[in-house]
């Protein structure tokens, strides 16, 4: 008997957006449809409630802009649940550990770390990219004069700094050594 | 309770052997032979057909297990 592991690009997709490190079984996928669920309904719960405190309040302060400004508020809130939410539960159905066996466990780790440095990396520099983008300058000169200033500086190192212990903390420390 | 690991053990495979053979991760291997979760038709007869056996004798329960 002959047994497909042919995956579909779809679930190729699903599998890189959610992290998830092995096959996508059905196990993963039944786990990754409970995990969207509860997201589609704290997306559509908190929304909706924000959203009409955000009306109610810009109503009262009568002020349109006070809507925009929660509005805001609502939406990077619910972004930064969600990713928790997400990252965490999808940690618990351990579908994200990577697992290894005891002696390849060195090799492994480096190779993590390896990956970390250069994805923290290469984030950073997209980031002080759109940042430079949206500073409107017009000349190469202009860019690098505000790519040195101190402000500019410190908010690359806090993001780089930031985005490595998050991704450390995702690929190396997610690390599972599994002895059969 | 499955007999899916006695027969994995009786095959000499590991988890992860045997995971690999059906297309699941190792992960799920567990989950199935702890009875932690109930894995599709499709997937049983996978697993029936890689460790030679039938699914009745890997996954029939007593009245009594039933119960319990």
């Amino acid at each position: 008997m002959k047994i497909s592991h042919e995956e579909s690009l779809r679930d190729r997709f699903v599998r890189h957006v959610f992290g998830i490190v092995g096959p996508m079984d059905e196990h993963a996928r039944q786990e990754v449809g409970r995990i969207s669920t509860t997201i589609l309904a704290i997306l559509w719960v908190i929304q909706l409630v924000g959203l009409l405190i955000a009306m109610w309040v810009s109503e009262i302060a009568g002020d349109a802009n006070a809507f925009l400004a929660l509005t805001a508020v609502v939406l990077l809130s619910l972004l930064g649940l969600v990713g928790i939410y997400g990252s965490h539960a999808m940690n618990k159905a351990q579908l994200t550990q990577t697992e290894t066996t005891p002696d390849a466990y060195r090799a492994l780790r480096r190779k993590k770390i390896h990956q970390t440095t250069r994805s923290a990396i290469i984030s950073t520099i997209i980031m002080t990219a759109l940042n430079l983008l949206w500073a409107g300058n017009t000349t190469i000169q202009e860019n690098l004069a505000t790519l040195f200033t101190y402000d500019q500086l410190m908010q690359s190192v806090i993001f780089g700094v930031g985005i490595f212990i998050v991704l450390y903390w995702t690929n190396v420390h997610s690390i599972r050594i599994v002895e059969e | 309770m499955n007999r899916v690991r006695e027969f994995r053990r009786a095959k000499k495979l590991s988890q992860l052997a045997l995971a690999e053979q059906i297309g699941v991760a190792r992960q799920t291997i567990n989950l199935i032979e702890n009875d932690k979760y109930n894995p599709s038709l499709d997937l049983c007869l996978k697993l029936a057909w890689v460790l030679g056996t039938d699914l009745n004798t890997l996954f029939w329960r007593n009245e009594d297990e039933n119960q319990s």
